[in-house]
Order: C-alpha cells, then sequence, then structure tokens
C-alpha cells in the first residue's frame, strides 16, 4: 500500500529558498514539474504558495512517477518480459497505493487487474477532471530527449558510409568508429640503426670502464681494511693528503710506522717520516713481499724483534716492482696489509724498548726511501 | 478516456523520467497512464492542502481583519503539505528555521505531530 513511506526527512530540510538539495542535475525537468505542479495548485485553489513548499511537491512527484516506473518495470521482470504491459503498471499503481485508505477492491485476489479499483478511480477522477477549464496545457517540446546521443545526426552519416564501405555487420545505432588515426597502428619511424649500435657500443664501453675502476677502487679498500691498524689511506690512492689523515684519525691503531708524514722531530711517537704518497706506497710495497717471505719466521721469533725487521728491510726491497700508485694492484695491498700486521705486534708489544730500535728502522727506511724510485715503473 | 484530460503533465516529461527508471515502453498510453495517475496524485495532495488550510484560515475567528473573506489569500505552506502528504504515506517534516542547536527548532513539530 503505501510502500512509498519515503522518508521525506531530506524534502524537509529543503527550506528557504529554492529547494536545490534533492535535484541532482535534472534541473530542466524540474522546472517543467514546477510549472506543472504551480498549473495544478492554481486549478486546485490556490492563490500562492511558499516556493519552498512547492518543490517539496515537485520532489514528491518526481519520486512518484520513478516509483512507478520503477515498479512497472520490476513486475514485468518478474513476468519474465522486458518491456512493460498496462497490466504491469496498474500492478504498481495498486501497490502504491493512491491513497492510504486503499481503493475499491483492494481486498479481492484473483481478479482481473483490467477491473482493479485503481482503474476505476483513475477513470472517476478523469472524468471529473474535465470539468477543469481547459488550462494552457503547456505543450513542451520532447527537450529532455537531448540526450548525447553517439549516434547523432554527424555521424550517422559515418556509421552509413562505414556500412556501405563494408561494416555492415555494424547496427546504425551504434555510433560511429573515432578518427582512424586513433586506433590504426601505423609504423613509427625506426632510426637508422647504425647510428644506434654505435651509440650502444660507446655507453657499454664506458659502462664497462667505470664498473672497472669502481671494482678495483673496491678491491683495493676492501684490502686495505681488511687488516687491523692499518690505515686505508696509506694504500689507497689519495686525491689528497688530508684524506689519508683523516682516515688516520678515524680511530684506527696507533701504528708508529704508518704515522702520517710528520716532520721529524715533531712528535716522538711517530719515528718514521712518511714519505709522500708515492713513496709510501713504494716503500711498504718495498717491505712486502720480504715480510711476507719471512712471516713465519718472524712470528716464531716473536713479535717485536726488530732485528728482523732490521735485517730484512735491507735486504728484499729489489725483487719488489710493485708501485701502488693510480691504479693498482690489490695484491700489492694484501701483502702490504700482511706485513703491517707483523708490524704492529712489536709497536704495541714493547712501546719504550723499541724507540731507539725505531729511529734506526726509520732511518733505513728513509734511507730505502729513495731506493724504490729507482725501481722501474709498473 | 486518455484523451480528453487534461494534461497538465506533459509527456516527455514523464517519459524522461520512466526512463530513468527503467520502466521502458514504446506504447504511448502507458505512458499517458502514468501521466494521468500523477495528475490525479498530484490533484489529490493539492486539494487535500487547500482542505487543511480552508481549515486552517476558518478555526480561528479572531475578528474580522482579514479572514472574512475566508480565502483571500490562501497560501500553500509547507504545514498544510506536510499535513496532506502525511495521509498519502510520505513523510515531509519541514523546520521553520535554523538555529544553532538541534533542539531549538523541533519544538513546534513535535507540537504539530
Amino acid at each position: 500500500m503505501s510502500a512509498w513511506k519515503a522518508g521525506r526527512r531530506s524534502g524537509g530540510d529543503m527550506s528557504g529558498g529554492g529547494g536545490g538539495g534533492s535535484g541532482s542535475g535534472d534541473e530542466f525537468g524540474r522546472a517543467v514539474a514546477r510549472a506543472a505542479v504551480a498549473q495544478a495548485l492554481e486549478a486546485a485553489g490556490f492563490d500562492c504558495a511558499h516556493r519552498s513548499a512547492v518543490d517539496a511537491v515537485v520532489d514528491v512527484l518526481l519520486r512518484y512517477i520513478t516509483h512507478l516506473g520503477r515498479s512497472a518495470a520490476f513486475h514485468a521482470n518478474l513476468a519474465g518480459r522486458a518491456l512493460a504491459n498496462e497490466l504491469d503498471v496498474i500492478q504498481a499503481l495498486e501497490e502504491v497505493g493512491n491513497d492510504t485508505d486503499g481503493f475499491a477492491g483492494a481486498a479481492a485476489t484473483g481478479r482481473c487487474l483490467v477491473g482493479s479499483g485503481v482503474v476505476r478511480d483513475l477513470m472517476a477522477f478523469v472524468d471529473s477532471k474535465d470539468e477543469v477549464p481547459f488550462a494552457r496545457p503547456l505543450p513542451r517540446f520532447p527537450v529532455q530527449r537531448v540526450q548525447p546521443q553517439p549516434s547523432a545526426s554527424p555521424a550517422v552519416a559515418v556509421a552509413v558510409a562505414g556500412r556501405e564501405a563494408g561494416m555492415r555487420h555494424v547496427p546504425e545505432w551504434l555510433p560511429a568508429f573515432p578518427d582512424p588515426h586513433t586506433y590504426v597502428s601505423t609504423e613509427v619511424w625506426v632510426e637508422p640503426p647504425a647510428t644506434k649500435d654505435r651509440v650502444d657500443k660507446v655507453e657499454q664501453a664506458r659502462q664497462r670502464r667505470k664498473a672497472e675502476k669502481s671494482l678495483l677502487s673496491l678491491q683495493r679498500r676492501l684490502a686495505m681494511a681488511g687488516a687491523d691498524g692499518f690505515r686505508p689511506a696509506v694504500a689507497v690512492v689519495q686525491d689528497s693528503a688530508e684524506k689519508g689523515k683523516e682516515i688516520q684519525a678515524a680511530g684506527t691503531k696507533r701504528n708508529p710506522f704508518l704515522e702520517p708524514a710528520l716532520p721529524p722531530g715533531e712528535k716522538d711517537v711517530s719515528e718514521v717520516d712518511m714519505p709522500p704518497e708515492k713513496k709510501k706506497l713504494s716503500v711498504l710495497e718495498a717491505f712486502a713481499p720480504v715480510i711476507q717471505a719471512r712471516t713465519i719466521r718472524e712470528i716464531d721469533a716473536g713479535a717485536g724483534l726488530d732485528q728482523n725487521q732490521r735485517s730484512i728491510v735491507p735486504k728484499e726491497r729489489a725483487p719488489v716492482h710493485l708501485k701502488l700508485g693510480f691504479e693498482k694492484k690489490p695484491l700489492a695491498a694484501a701483502l702490504n696489509s700482511r706485513a703491517l700486521d707483523l708490524r704492529e705486534d712489536p709497536s704495541f708489544l714493547k712501546e719504550e724498548a723499541k724507540d731507539d730500535k725505531k729511529r734506526r728502522a726509520g732511518m733505513i727506511l728513509r734511507a730505502s726511501m729513495e731506493n724504490p724510485q729507482e725501481l722501474p715503473q709498473l | 478516456m486518455l484523451g480528453s484530460v487534461v494534461r497538465k503533465i506533459p509527456d516527455e516529461l514523464v517519459e524522461h523520467y520512466l526512463g530513468r527508471s527503467g520502466f521502458h515502453c514504446p506504447d504511448l498510453r502507458l505512458t499517458r497512464l502514468v501521466a494521468v495517475a500523477t495528475q490525479k496524485f498530484l490533484s489529490d495532495i493539492a486539494s487535500d492542502s487547500l482542505q487543511h488550510c480552508k481549515a486552517r484560515v476558518a478555526a480561528p475567528i479572531k475578528d474580522n481583519k482579514s479572514k472574512q473573506p475566508k480565502d483571500k489569500r490562501l497560501v500553500l505552506t509547507m504545514d498544510d503539505l506536510s499535513k496532506a502528504l502525511r495521509e498519502h504515506g510520505v513523510n515531509l517534516k519541514h523546520p521553520e528555521y535554523f538555529a544553532d542547536s538541534p533542539s531549538a527548532g523541533m519544538a513546534p513539530s513535535t507540537r504539530e505531530e
């Protein structure tokens, strides 16, 4: 019956000016309905009306129409039909109910719908309506039909043309195809492959070089860092001397043999004047193979036998040709690290006793500094 | 029958809203049927609210100021409309004014119930 207790609080909310709350885009339909409602109100006897009240009536009316349509469609679908029948409409009318009082014959079941009370009420209404003077019927043009039809007239010609062009399988009511350039794949202009290959090769070569360089420096750094206390600055190619000092300050063990190049006498800790980068490296390299050769023997002799070191120092420098210069041999670095490990032990164990030994070693090292310069550079 | 009624509801309007709700029928008579039904509904609402309005006017007989003609200005107000719609199953509540507190405008409407 009153299956349509549309909770009209939303209608109640539209107060004051013109009730724009419920409208949602179909403004024209609302305007048309407003005119129809106003006409009906005037015909009923009202002199004027509140605008909000008129808008409320308009909203109710549109909802009524929509509800009728929906229930009629529902009944049609229920019966297995797509298109609605007049009987569906009558059923919908019965369902909606004109009044809470119902209509005559509502309780009777199993009756033909044609003779239903609703229809009779409607007919009575129609008959009664004839008494109303023929007011302006307001014939409207089908303005609502101006929905964006995809198959509008300009496109129809295209569709028709398409039909004749061979797309007869496409029904006419479908929209026309868009411009062919939007979906036809055309050939993309391909760059001449020659230049591309060249560029690729150059790029690859550059990347390979970069990779090699970084790998080399990484290996060197790893080897340097592997040895405790060995300042990686010693073996790593340094762009500036400060880098070496700074790495030293990072907290490596104080190896007197690895102190940065301080002026002689300034610090008694460091007895060895670190040679300039090249020399320093070469010196260590000079020692590296020697010390490696004597690794086991030195260890057995106990850390700190400076005599061994001293003996090592002058002996085996010659065969070393390595130069930890700017392109490098991680091998040399590894050897150096091992050598420095050995040197560490003595330095830590017997600090005071080694002072003058260190001085002597420093002198020898200094002497040996010049020699590696004569070595052939690798 | 359908042709004789004064159609105040244009067919196009009805067709538009029927189409929006899924009711598609190529038969014009069905559209007219729905239009007539809505017109009847509309006239029912109008007459009911008119009766309410007249009753409101006629009830308080204060003196012969403006109530004498008894139908000087029949204005459709939200109150009358709300009463008329209630009998058709539509609950319409219209706040008289908006105030800060939500309970400010509720007293008269509750009285109306």
